[in-house]
C-alpha cells in the first residue's frame, strides 16, 4: 500500500515535470524548443547552425564521372557517426529555400573515426532540382546541414558468406560496407556483384580491395563487374557461376526498385530465407518523365500512398483528381478549407514523387516538400503525409 | 457614391471578370517568380529584429531601477517586438507566405505567435473563413467581430447605440477579443447552434483557448515579473502596457483594412458559384489600403496593403508595396474602385462608420451623406 502511494507520487512528479518541459518553452518563446527561438540569432554568428540538424563543413566537391560527383564533408563533432550502409539527409539551400535529399555514405566508418570525414557519391538526376545543382552550388570551405545517420541496411554479425549485389550508384552503401569488412577477419569470403550500364564507379578502388584480400587480417573479397548492357541483368545462373552454394548466404541488394524486386523474388524462389535478404531502394524515380510534357489533362496515373499517423493507405490515382479528393475518397478526413489554393489549410508534406500544381502549372521535384492538397495532382507514384 | 447600404454590390460581368482574373494571375506569377533568397533574408532579418528587441526590452525594463527611462525604453521595445511578431512575422508566416523556404521554424503549420489567440484555431477561422468569404455577411465573422454593427445588413439593436465604447474596449483588449472570437465564443460557451464545418470539437477549441491563454498569462504576468525580483510590479505593469500598445496598434490597422467608409459587403447568395475573377473582385471591394512610408508598412505587417494581401494572401507580404501600383492600374482598367488613403483619413472613416451604424437605417434617405445620420 505504501509503495503504491510512493509510486503514485513519483508518477505525479513525472507528470508535472513533463508538463513543465512541454509548456515552459511554449509559454516563454512560443515554440516547442527553446533553441528554435534562438536559431536565427545564433546563425548570425555561426552560419548554418541549426537546431534540428548537424552542421557539416564542405571539404570538396568533385566530378568523378560524367554524371557522378563525390562530396566530402566534415560533420560537426556532435554528429554521432554511422554504420556502413546507412544514409544521411543532406540539406542544401538554393535561392532561399532548403532542400533535403537522402544520400548513402560511401566511405567506411574508419574515415570518420580517423579524420572526421564522410564521403557521399551522388548521381546527378536528369531534371533534378538538387543533384545537378550540387557541383556548382556547394563551395569547399562553406557549411551545409546533415541529419543523423539513418537506415537499417547495415551489416549483421552473422558469420555467413555474404553476397553484395549493387546496380549503378547503388554501389555507394555497399562500398562503405566493403571498406568496413576488409578490416574484419572473416572465415568466409565476400562476393560483390556490381552491375553497371556504361562504367563502374570506383573500379580501381574495388579492384585494389580485392587484390588485398589475400593479406593477413583482411577479409577475402571477390569483385565481379558485370556490364548489364552486354551481360544482362541478374539471374540465378549468373549467381551460380559466381558462387555455386548460395542458399545460406546473406544478400545485400542496392539499386533501382525494379532490380531489387526482381532479384529478391528470384532468390526467394530458389529457397533463400527472406531474413537473409537486406535491401536499400535507390533512385526510386530512375525513369523520371520529361517534365515539359506533363499537363493537367494527361498526368501519369500511379499509386498514391497517404500516411496518416504513421498508417499508410494506398490509393490509385484517377484522371484530374486532386490529392485532396483522393484522400477524401479514401475516407482519411484530411484538413481542408477553401479548396481553391488560397487558405493553405490542406497543406501537407509530400514525402516523395512528383505533383502538379493546377493553379500555377508548376511541377514539383521528386523530394520532400510542402504541397497544398486541394490544387495538387499526383504524377506517377506519390507518397504524402497527411 | 456611398455603396455601403445593404449587400447590393453586383457581380462583375463575366468578360470583365475573366480579364481581371488573367491580369491578376499574371501579376501573381510574375511576382512569385521573383520570390527567393531576398525574401528569405528579409523575413529572417525581421525575425532577428523582433527577437533582439524583445530580449532587449525585457532586460531594459528590469534596469528601470537605475533610471525610469530604461523602463520606458523597455516597454516600447517589447511592444515593438510584439507588434513585429504578430504583424510582419506571425500573420504572414501563418498564411504560408514563407512555406517554400522549407524551414521548420518559419512554417505556416507550426508557427505560434506571441498572442493570446491559439494559432491553430486562428489559422482556420482567419485563413479559411475570413479570406475565402471576405465580407460575406453571415460567413465572414470578422465583419464586426460579432460585436459591432458595421452595415445595414444586420438589424439595429439598442445596444448598437453604445458600440463606440465597445469598439474602444475591443481595441484595448484586441488579442483577447480575437482569441475569444476565434472559438466562436458564443457558440462554444453557450452551446448555441453550430452551423460551421466542424474541424475541431468545442472541447478541443476550449482546451486550445485556455492552454494558450494560460501560457501567455504565465509568461507576461507571472514568470518574467517573478524572475525580476524586486522589480516585480514595474515589470508586470510594463508587460501589460506593451500588450496594450500592441493591441491598440493591431486593432487600429485591421479596422482600417476592412471597415473604412466605402467598403462593400456581400450576401451569401451573391457569392454562390463565383469564379476566381469574381472572387478577386470581391476581395478588392472588401478591402482598403493605407498609404505610408516603408517603416509604417513593416509595422502593419503590410496589412496597409490589405487589397494586395486579400488578392494574394500567400505571396511574401513585403512584395505588396511593389505590386500595389500595378493592382491599382488593373482596378482602374476594369472600373473597380481602389480604396486607399492616408492613415488619418482612413481611420477617420472607420470611426465614422462605427458611429453611423450605431443608429438605425434612415429609411427615407438611404443615400444621404453620412453626417446626416449622426
Amino acid at each position: 500500500m505504501k509503495t503504491l502511494t510512493k509510486n503514485n507520487i513519483s508518477i505525479k512528479k513525472q507528470q508535472v515535470k513533463d508538463f513543465i518541459k512541454i509548456n515552459l518553452p511554449l509559454s516563454l518563446v512560443n515554440s516547442k524548443e527553446v533553441n528554435s527561438y534562438f536559431e536565427p540569432l545564433i546563425q548570425q554568428f555561426i552560419p548554418q547552425w541549426t537546431n534540428h540538424r548537424f552542421r557539416a563543413k564542405i571539404l570538396s566537391v568533385v566530378r568523378i564521372s560524367h554524371n557522378v560527383i563525390a562530396l566530402t564533408l566534415q560533420p560537426s563533432k556532435k554528429w554521432s557517426g554511422f554504420l556502413p550502409g546507412q544514409f544521411i539527409e543532406l540539406t542544401t539551400h538554393q535561392n532561399g529555400a532548403a532542400f533535403t535529399r537522402c544520400f548513402s555514405i560511401s566511405s567506411a566508418p574508419r574515415l570518420w573515426e580517423k579524420d572526421n570525414k564522410i564521403e557521399l557519391t551522388i548521381r546527378e538526376q536528369n531534371n533534378g532540382k538538387v543533384t545537378p545543382w550540387l557541383i556548382n552550388g556547394l563551395k569547399a570551405g562553406e557549411y551545409t546541414q546533415i541529419s543523423a545517420a539513418k537506415g537499417d541496411f547495415t551489416l549483421t554479425d552473422r558469420p555467413n558468406h555474404k553476397v553484395l549485389i549493387a546496380a549503378g550508384t547503388g554501389i555507394t552503401p555497399i562500398k562503405s560496407m566493403l571498406g568496413s569488412l576488409k578490416y574484419e577477419r572473416h572465415d568466409s569470403s565476400i562476393d560483390l556483384i556490381y552491375f553497371a550500364r556504361d562504367e563502374h564507379l570506383f573500379q580501381e578502388e574495388l579492384t585494389t580491395l580485392a587484390s588485398h584480400s589475400h593479406l593477413k587480417n583482411h577479409a577475402k573479397i571477390n569483385v565481379h563487374f558485370i556490364n548489364s548492357k552486354s551481360q544482362g541483368r541478374f539471374s540465378i545462373d549468373m549467381l551460380r557461376q559466381i558462387c555455386p552454394t548460395f542458399i545460406d548466404s546473406e544478400f545485400f541488394i542496392c539499386g533501382p526498385a525494379q532490380m531489387i524486386t526482381d532479384t529478391r523474388q528470384a532468390l526467394i524462389k530458389e529457397g533463400v530465407s527472406q531474413q537473409h535478404i537486406l535491401q536499400e531502394f535507390f533512385s526510386a524515380h530512375s525513369t523520371q518523365p520529361d517534365l515539359k510534357d506533363i499537363q493537367i489533362s494527361n498526368t501519369e496515373l500511379g499509386n498514391v500512398q497517404f500516411i496518416k499517423n504513421a498508417m499508410p493507405t494506398d490509393v490509385s490515382a484517377t484522371p484530374k483528381t486532386t490529392l485532396l479528393e483522393l484522400a477524401e475518397a479514401a475516407q482519411l478526413n484530411p484538413n481542408y478549407g477553401c479548396r481553391m489554393g488560397v487558405c493553405h489549410q490542406c497543406k501537407c508534406t509530400k514525402k516523395s514523387g512528383i505533383t502538379l500544381n493546377t493553379t500555377t502549372g508548376q511541377i514539383s521535384d521528386t523530394g520532400e516538400e510542402e504541397i497544398q492538397l486541394c490544387v495538387s495532382l499526383p504524377v506517377g507514384d506519390v507518397q504524402v503525409e497527411i | 457614391m456611398n455603396s455601403t447600404t445593404k449587400a447590393t454590390t453586383q457581380q462583375l460581368p463575366i468578360e470583365l471578370s475573366q480579364s481581371l482574373e488573367s491580369d491578376l494571375n499574371e501579376l501573381r506569377q510574375r511576382t512569385l517568380s521573383k520570390v527567393g533568397e531576398e525574401d528569405a533574408a528579409y523575413i529572417r532579418r525581421i525575425i532577428r529584429i523582433e527577437r533582439w528587441s524583445g530580449i532587449f526590452g525585457r532586460i531594459s525594463m528590469v534596469l528601470g531601477f537605475i533610471h525610469p527611462m530604461y523602463w520606458v525604453f523597455g516597454v516600447l521595445a517589447l511592444a515593438f517586438s510584439k507588434i513585429l511578431n504578430n504583424m510582419e512575422v506571425g500573420h504572414n508566416v501563418m498564411h504560408g507566405q514563407y512555406d517554400w523556404m522549407n524551414d521548420p521554424n518559419i512554417n505556416s503549420r507550426s508557427f505560434d505567435w506571441d498572442n493570446a489567440g491559439d494559432s491553430d484555431s486562428w489559422r482556420h477561422y482567419h485563413n479559411y473563413e475570413h479570406h475565402t468569404y471576405t465580407n460575406i455577411i453571415g460567413k465572414d465573422r470578422d465583419f464586426g467581430y460579432g460585436l459591432l454593427r458595421l452595415s445595414n445588413d444586420l438589424p439595429w439593436r439598442i445596444k448598437n447605440t453604445f458600440q463606440v465604447f465597445i469598439y474602444m474596449l475591443l481595441s484595448l483588449l484586441f488579442e483577447w477579443g480575437v482569441a475569444y472570437h476565434e472559438l466562436a465564443g458564443d457558440r462554444v460557451f453557450s452551446k448555441k447552434k453550430n452551423n460551421r464545418k466542424k474541424r475541431l470539437s468545442a472541447h478541443d477549441l476550449k482546451r486550445a483557448f485556455f492552454s494558450k491563454a494560460g501560457r501567455q498569462i504565465f509568461k507576461d504576468y507571472i514568470f518574467f515579473p517573478l524572475i525580476s525580483g524586486p522589480m516585480f510590479l514595474p515589470v508586470l505593469l510594463g508587460n501589460f502596457l506593451a500588450n496594450l500598445i500592441r493591441n491598440l496598434w493591431t486593432s487600429t490597422i485591421i479596422f482600417c483594412g476592412h471597415f473604412t467608409e466605402d467598403i462593400h459587403t456581400f450576401s451569401q447568395e451573391q457569392c454562390n458559384n463565383e469564379t476566381k475573377g469574381q472572387w478577386y473582385h470581391r476581395q478588392m471591394l472588401g478591402s482598403s489600403n493605407i498609404e505610408g512610408r516603408k517603416w509604417f508598412h513593416i509595422l502593419t505587417g503590410h496589412l496597409s496593403c490589405q487589397i494586395e494581401h486579400h488578392l494574394f494572401p500567400d505571396i511574401p507580404a513585403h512584395r505588396y508595396t511593389q505590386m500595389a501600383p500595378e493592382v491599382q492600374a488593373i482596378a482602374k482598367k476594369h472600373g473597380i474602385p481602389y480604396n486607399t488613403g492616408r492613415f488619418s483619413r482612413q481611420y477617420f472613416t472607420v470611426l465614422k462608420r462605427i458611429i453611423k451604424y450605431s443608429f438605425p437605417q434612415s429609411a427615407t434617405k438611404p443615400k444621404e451623406p453620412l453626417t446626416a445620420s449622426n
